[in-house]
């Protein structure tokens, strides 16, 4: 292949990535058809919901307002349940010494780290349908300075039409502090946490973090990893800080 | 339509001398053809006539029993089947039990349901069976509360009669009977517990840190099955506060140390030349007698591991084969593989890494007891 045809590929290439990212795109927003009571049909999808009227969107990009009540039973249900609702999600971070019992006095300092996750609907609408969540604690290797996953949760919110607006629930984690058997100060400190919530067609809603020292890819790149898993701040696996050798060791 | 009619009715007329004729020419053509056609008439040989075979001479043989050694105790082997249960593939949609260091105390508020991690794993075992019937079953005795959480035991020194009387009455667990035992079980497929407070060990079984317990002679039974597929001789190697492993009903490994052992006045079985020479953790690792596995034959095997009094639990099992070479560490010990029925998961790994020196244990070995 010719150079010049290397660099006429390369643009086109070039072009269409380009033009991928400014393509708006919502895997909300999906293109399907829409019926009536009377049995009308449009091709559109779907834009907001307000003052009891859907406002959707056709293909010429033309904006058309439905009442939901003349809207088919199966369209309203689809609103109700596939249409994300618009969402607040704040996380509030308590520490909690753990009281050292009589038998382990002196061995290890322990602390439970408590991450209450509230989730706020604003968007008015009703919503029947079900959103999905995962929530990362990150800790910190004291004498590595290696990132470590402390805790990781899937969590699925189901409102209900009684208690349709604030909810919360909590995740924890264990940090401690200890004297190895070689006399190695060692152990873990909270650092923060990661929650991402997703709309029921699996669109990313909210993403909520206090590890503003990673990046967005290195953020991603930390979910995949397990319980126990130590990383960098770049998101890659490292490998586990161990103890040092010593020839005296201390007796438990 | 009367002329149409008169023309048809000649041409009707004219039909049996051309069927006649077409006949005659298919006769001439078949008389034709039916010359080319070439037989060849092969003639067989006439068969000679019927001679027996001479008899062959066939020298007697002795009969010969065959050796098959049985044994009174026979077992079934192995058999691959596909065993039914539930397993940790499959998450639970119910709210996850508060267990597990920081596994996540999920706490659910306001209708949502949390989903336990995969990593459902503890030093102890899971919860539920990860390896589909190649693991231990955990039984937690905490030898220090009788059945109705009443103190009964308040150091080590009064329980070694207690161990002693289990270990003499074949394993017996009615010996624990009288005290207190969490209704969790744990399933196990590794012994590899470095350097945990005491207090994770009933806090795995259910026993949460708040709750008044002490977390000071409590005791775990783990029973299971091993195989190895090749066979061959082995040994164990370890340590732990308190530890035995019996295999087919034999004692072969203790691992406790040294001052339990002499107040406890074990038989001293203990290859004396290689025991408490090699640093394991925090204690001295101990060897235990060789034992034979043949190819693929399920073993009974049974490990008692517990705690003294309180401080941090330890719990390593470790595997030797005969004839096998092992690269020493900086101690001279080999580094022997971690006695396994099943692949660690990572996050295990990662925890049991966390808190041992480099170069004490090989958890990479390909070397598995796995029955199924």
């Amino acid at each position: 292949m010719s150079i010049k045809t290397t660099a006429l590929v390369r643009g086109i290439g070039q072009l269409a990535l380009l033009l991928l990212l400014f393509v708006p795109h919502s895997i909300n927003a999906e293109m399907r058809i829409w019926r009536d009571r009377d049995g009308k049909q449009v091709a559109a999808e779907f834009s907001k919901e307000a003052f009891g009227k859907v406002f959707l969107r056709d293909v010429t990009g033309k904006m058309i307002p439905i009442d939901v009540e003349t809207l088919s039973s199966s369209d309203v249900k689809y609103i109700r349940t596939m249409v994300s609702p618009k969402i607040e999600v704040k996380a509030v971070t308590k520490t909690k010494s753990v009281k050292a019992n009589e038998y382990n006095n002196d061995l290890q300092q322990m602390w439970i780290v408590t991450e209450t996750i509230q989730i706020r609907k604003t968007s008015s609408p009703r919503f029947d349908g079900k959103l999905s969540g995962e929530v990362y604690l990150v800790g910190k290797d004291i004498v590595s300075g290696r990132y470590v996953m402390l805790c990781r949760e899937r969590f699925s919110p189901a409102f209900s039409e009684e208690k349709n607006k604030d909810y919360e629930f909590n995740v924890s984690a264990e940090v401690c502090r200890f004297e190895d058997y070689n006399g190695q100060d060692r152990g873990y400190e909270y650092v923060g946490y990661l929650v991402i919530v997703f709309g029921p067609q699996g669109d990313r809603l909210a993403t909520v973090t206090d590890l503003s020292r990673f990046s967005d890819e290195a953020l991603d790149s930390l979910r995949a990893f397990s319980y126990f898993t130590f990383f960098d701040q770049d998101g890659r696996k490292r490998s586990t800080p161990r103890p040092e050798y010593s020839n005296t060791r201390r007796s438990f | 339509m009367k002329r149409l009619f008169k023309k048809t009715e000649g041409l009707i007329r004219g039909v049996p001398s051309a069927v006649l004729l077409s006949a005659l020419i298919h006769f001439i053509l078949l008389f034709v053809a039916g010359g080319l056609i070439v037989f060849s008439v092969i003639k067989k040989p006439p068969l000679p006539p019927f001679v027996p075979h001479p008899p062959i001479e066939r020298p007697k043989t002795p009969l010969i029993k065959p050796r098959v050694k049985l044994k009174k105790n026979v077992k079934p082997g192995a058999t691959r089947r596909i065993v039914s249960k539930q397993t940790l593939g499959v998450p639970d949609m119910q709210l996850p039990a508060i267990e597990g260091m920081g596994q996540g105390l999920g706490g659910g508020v306001g209708g949502f349901e949390l989903m336990p991690d995969s990593s459902g794993m503890t030093l102890f075992g899971g919860a539920k069976s990860m390896a589909s019937g190649n693991d231990f079953e955990g039984t937690f005795y905490s030898l220090r509360y009788s059945r109705l959480r009443e103190v009964v035991n308040d150091t080590k020194d009064q329980i070694y009669p207690i161990i002693r009387r289990f270990l003499d009455l074949n394993w017996n667990p009615r010996v624990f009977a009288p005290y207190f035992q969490s209704s969790r079980k744990l399933y196990a497929t590794q012994f590899l517990v470095p350097a945990v407070i005491t207090s994770e060990g009933p806090r795995q079984f259910g026993i949460e840190r708040d709750a008044d317990f002490d977390p000071i002679i409590w005791f775990v039974h783990y029973k299971g099955r091993i195989a190895s597929k090749e066979g061959g001789r082995f040994r164990f190697w370890g340590m732990g506060d308190f530890l035995f492993v019996r295999l087919n009903g034999k004692l072969v490994f203790v691992g406790t140390g040294r001052p339990q052992m002499d107040s406890c006045d074990w038989p001293e079985y203990l290859n004396e030349e290689e025991k408490a020479e090699y640093n394991l953790c925090s204690e001295q690792a101990r060897v235990g007698l060789w034992f034979d596995l043949e190819p693929g034959v399920p073993t009974e095997m049974e490990v008692l591991t517990g705690e003294g009094d309180g401080g941090y639990f330890t719990c390593i099992l470790l595997i030797e084969k005969e004839g096998e070479y092992y690269v020493k560490n900086r101690e001279g010990m080999p580094v022997l593989p971690a006695f396994r029925t099943a692949e660690i998961p990572e996050s295990i790994k990662s925890q049991i890494e966390y808190k041992l020196i480099p170069g004490e244990v090989d958890l990479e070995s390909e070397l598995m007891f796995n029955v199924y």
